[in-house]
């Protein structure tokens, strides 16, 4: 396909610089960091639920029995 | 589940012919089902210099430029699922592009009017620049005057002349009607002519 000038003019740019390495270098490693978080709340949140689950339901059974003091 | 494991057993066996013959769609595919690197390494290589060049064209600083296009591919990568198909996945990465670009120029500047409508003259008449006369300007000359123009002049001549982008592509870009466009390129054309026939009197 024959290229207009404008398009000339970026291949041309294009074969005169190369994209630094460090661009893709932090991009890896802010993405590597955002997998972290998420592994860590994949891991965790449920545990958290679970736990937070059970609180609830030990202290509704707890106040249940607290309701009649003589039982 | 299935396609997951299918794509996590074939993922090793993709050389690199493979890879550079697959579409952007199907690589996109087998990123999202895996969220192996590897397929968005793919798209980075096909696009990370396109978009680095415009970077650099439109923000006119290396380092800016390095760090806005680490910041739209992330950006992309967190948007892939998002992107739905109708148009083509380099016209959906210039779109990205052109419009953290633009955003940047107008904080940094303080000037909300980098390709902002300007409704007052919106309708006045202006004159038509032909097509060829842009398209026949010497490449030296052309990069010289879209160092001149402003910025939301020369973005709007790249979309259309160098991405070969539709009136409508750009207008669904910028958000703007297919009038407002046509407008604006018109007079980016005028903008273009006139600072070519201020340096060069031939």
């Amino acid at each position: 396909m024959r290229l207009n000038n404008f398009q000339e003019l970026e291949r041309m740019e294009m074969e005169q610089r190369e994209v630094p390495s460090n661009i893709k270098n932090s991009i890896d490693s802010q993405v590597g960091f955002f997998k972290f978080i998420g592994n860590l709340f994949e891991l965790f949140i449920p545990q958290m639920v679970d736990l937070f689950a059970n609180k609830m339901t030990n202290n509704t059974t707890k106040n249940s029995s607290r309701r009649y003091p003589n039982q | 589940m299935l396609n997951f494991l299918i794509i996590r057993l074939l993922s090793p066996l993709i050389s690199g012919n493979i890879k550079s013959s697959m579409s952007d769609e199907d690589v996109i595919r087998m990123y999202l089902d895996s969220h192996d690197a590897k397929f968005y390494s793919i798209l980075y290589d096909r696009y990370s210099n396109k978009v680095y060049g415009k970077c650099i064209s439109l923000l006119k600083s290396e380092s800016r430029a390095e760090d806005a296009t680490q910041d739209i591919f992330i950006k992309i990568m967190m948007n892939l699922s998002k992107f739905s198909g109708k148009s083509k996945f380099s016209t959906w990465v210039y779109s990205i592009t052109y419009n953290y670009c633009i955003d940047l120029i107008r904080r940094k500047k303080k000037d909300p009017s980098v390709l902002m409508d300007n409704i007052a003259s919106e309708h006045d008449p202006i004159e038509e620049v032909n097509d060829q006369f842009l398209l026949e300007t010497n490449i030296k000359r052309l990069k010289i005057v879209l160092e001149e123009i402003p910025v939301g002049d020369k973005a709007i001549l790249l979309m259309k002349y160098q991405d070969s982008l539709s009136i409508r592509e750009i207008g669904e870009m910028l958000n703007k009607s297919e009038s407002a466009i046509k407008m604006k390129i018109k007079r980016a054309k005028l903008k273009f002519k006139k600072v070519h026939s201020e340096k060069y009197k031939d």
